[in-house]
């Protein structure tokens, strides 16, 4: 059964745990070891560290300050990181399947296959795999979803860490119906929409939020549908269409090859009268 | 033995030869350093310059190849034969300046090989990966004959003309797939502008890569005919002109009758989108249009004009459809770096070159009398190519 793993944003302190489990599980360089200044740590205005997800921090705690009606400030921080879509347009767009979809969740890179041609980069919805611009032998670098701990029998880093349990990690199924029955639970402390439900055709990330999903920064003008379909309607016409033009482009020579044979043994016919 | 009236060297071709050892440095300069330090792509602009014209635009001008090939070897309407040759060189050369482009794009380069023995027919690139390594190859076959006929290798020559017709409808067919699939390589970001963004984007591809080789074709014969004294063949180039006129009209048809039933149309705003949408269907492709249905077609100086203006329109459609129009859904900015600049025009820089060399050394403008009358041909300045 494909796992998922729910982020509920409401409990989230911003302990920024989760950030530093997944560098030490995925053995990431930190401040100072990174190959380019460019990923030393800083801090965005809102305190978020470093300021945005890059090919060595595969997921990564951003603080919003949004306004309450009374006036005052209230901060939300929300987990961000690859949300291993169920039906993935990156694998459906790498020309030599060097990304691929497990059956218990994961979307995983292989870099045994990868040439760096960098469409999934474009053809992500969510704009997650990121890329090491600076090395000359790159890496597409995104979440993994712990594959390899998950194989164990064990829970990804940045569940297992999360002291508030903000990231919860189990079957999809499972968790969008505990998400749901939280939402009718607490209806003033949640905004009611399980964003990742039906984000892209469903991911295994899901989250849940006290202010509406594009507040905290995820992208709400995805589409519902699975990404992979709106180039299977142009792929699966190519072989009709390659009989078709195959069978016009050898007819037309051949009629017109009869033809003008014709028109040259009538003219030497004439000639020879 | 060779055409004498091509100089090897004179101040532009000197000049593509910098520009082309330019390319090779930066070329080596990605090999060694990485993609970062040549180019100012990132995370939020994966996709820059260099895509726009490796698989957008190089690819596009190659499409007056396999349309002369079609026209002339399949359809046999003789009176473009004195264009082919040179077509189809043109259409090689742009493949190889496509296939180094890409080379140099891809952040493994050595890895390029990858699709021939890991398939995943879910994509997109893996068809093109796959077209430009079969039509690269058909294109050089197509060309072969030059080369047999200069070195006088009469067996191969035969071999080759025998599998003519095969190559060619091969090579029709390859090209259909490659020039729609990359239209098509897009249709998996519905985020992007709506003017550039509809479900025929691949065919929509096709046809403008059409039109665009073909004026490639002219503009070329035009300027090669007055840089080396050859025969200019205005009377096969400006029935060209009316041929190209037509796609155009096809493919601006089909794009206003998307835009409307999808009512993407609704997109358009007086904004900078909207000013790039209105210069590339309206002054660099529609007003051409007309230009070349009108008599104007028949002046060279007209007729040129037209033709660049459809190449810079065309350039243009691929850039939008690439690069910019991703713009609402990005952050942050991009803008090439010189040094992808120095790429860009070094590879076609390099490809005039050699363009020149042929031109120079083999039997390239063989045809280019075919078809003139007899007395017209004695008064018409003589064409030198060589043996």
């Amino acid at each position: 059964m494909p796992k998922g793993l729910l982020i509920d944003t409401v409990r989230c302190t911003g302990c920024r745990g989760c950030q530093s489990a997944c560098k030490q599980w995925n053995l990431l360089p930190g401040w100072g070891e990174a190959p380019s200044d460019e990923y030393d740590t800083s801090f965005s205005p809102t305190m978020t560290n470093p300021p945005q997800l890059n090919a060595y921090t595969y997921n990564h705690v951003e603080f919003y300050e949004i306004p309450k009606d009374n006036g005052e400030i209230s901060w939300h921080f929300i987990h961000t990181r690859c949300l291993h879509c169920i039906d993935p347009a990156c694998v459906s767009v790498c020309p030599v399947g060097a990304l691929q979809k497990f059956d218990n969740g994961p979307v995983v890179w292989d870099q045994t296959r990868c040439f760096g041609c960098r469409y999934c980069q474009n053809a992500c919805p969510f704009d997650m795999p990121k890329f090491q611009w600076e090395q000359a032998w790159p890496k597409i670098q995104k979440c993994t979803f712990c594959w390899n701990r998950l194989e164990e029998g064990m829970e990804p880093a940045c569940a297992k860490t999360c002291p508030p349990n903000a990231i919860e990690f189990g079957e999809r199924d499972e968790l969008l119906a505990r998400a749901h029955e939280r939402i009718r639970n607490n209806p003033d402390k949640y905004y009611d929409y399980v964003y990742g439900e039906h984000e892209a055709g469903g991911t295994s990330i899901m989250y849940i939020n006290a202010v509406a999903p594009e507040k905290l920064g995820l992208n709400t003008d995805v589409k519902k549908e699975s990404y992979p379909d709106y180039t299977w309607e142009f792929l699966s016409k190519i072989p009709v269409e390659i009989a078709a033009i195959a069978a016009l482009l050898g007819g037309t020579w051949y009629f017109r090859k009869k033809r003008l044979e014709g028109k040259a043994s009538v003219t030497s016919g004439k000639e020879a009268k | 033995m060779n055409g004498r009236n091509i100089p090897l060297f004179t101040k532009w071709s000197v000049l593509q030869i910098l520009l082309a050892l330019g390319a090779f440095g930066v070329l080596i300069g990605k090999l060694v350093f990485g993609l970062g330090a040549v180019t100012n792509l990132s995370d939020n602009w994966p996709w820059g310059l260099w895509v726009a014209f490796d698989v957008g635009v190089y690819i596009a001008t190659a499409a007056g190849g396999f349309t002369l090939a079609a026209v002339v070897y399949i359809f046999k309407i003789e009176k473009f034969r004195p264009l082919v040759k040179p077509a189809v060189l043109m259409a090689a050369l742009c493949y190889t300046i496509a296939g180094i482009g890409i080379l140099t794009d891809l952040g493994r380069s050595p890895l390029i090989v990858n699709p021939i023995w890991m398939w995943q027919h879910n994509s997109i690139m893996f068809e093109v990966s796959w077209c430009v390594m079969l039509y690269l190859t058909v294109l050089y076959l197509e060309f072969s004959p030059n080369i047999f006929q200069r070195f006088k290798l009469q067996t191969l020559h035969k071999i080759q003309h025998f599998v003519l017709i095969p190559l060619v409808i091969g090579g029709i067919i390859l090209s259909f797939l490659h020039q729609s699939s990359l239209g098509a390589l897009f249709m998996i970001t519905p985020d992007m502008h709506l003017l550039w963004y509809g479900s025929l984007m691949g065919y929509l591809f096709l046809i403008s890569a059409i039109a665009m080789g073909l004026s490639l074709v002219v503009f070329f014969a035009i300027i090669t005919a007055r840089a080396w004294k050859l025969t200019l063949r205005m009377d096969v180039l400006s029935s060209l002109g009316t041929g190209i006129a037509w796609v155009l009209a096809v493919y601006l048809g089909i794009r206003f009758i998307e835009l409307l039933a999808t009512g993407n149309i609704s997109a358009f705003a007086t904004d900078e989108f909207g000013l790039l949408f209105f210069a590339e269907v309206g002054l660099f492709m529609a007003l051409p249009m007309v230009l070349l249905f009108t008599k104007l077609r028949k002046k060279t100086g007209w007729l040129i004009t037209a033709s660049s203006l459809i190449i810079i329109g065309v350039i243009l459609n691929r850039i939008n459809v690439l690069v910019l129009s991703h713009a609402p859904a990005r952050v942050d900015s991009y803008f090439p770096s010189i040094t992808e600049f120095l790429f860009t025009f070094g590879l076609i820089a390099g490809a005039m070159f050699v363009f020149r060399l042929a031109a120079k050394y083999l039997p390239l403008y063989s045809d280019q009398l075919t078809g003139l009358p007899e007395a017209e041909k004695e008064t018409q300045p003589e064409v030198v190519p060589a043996q």
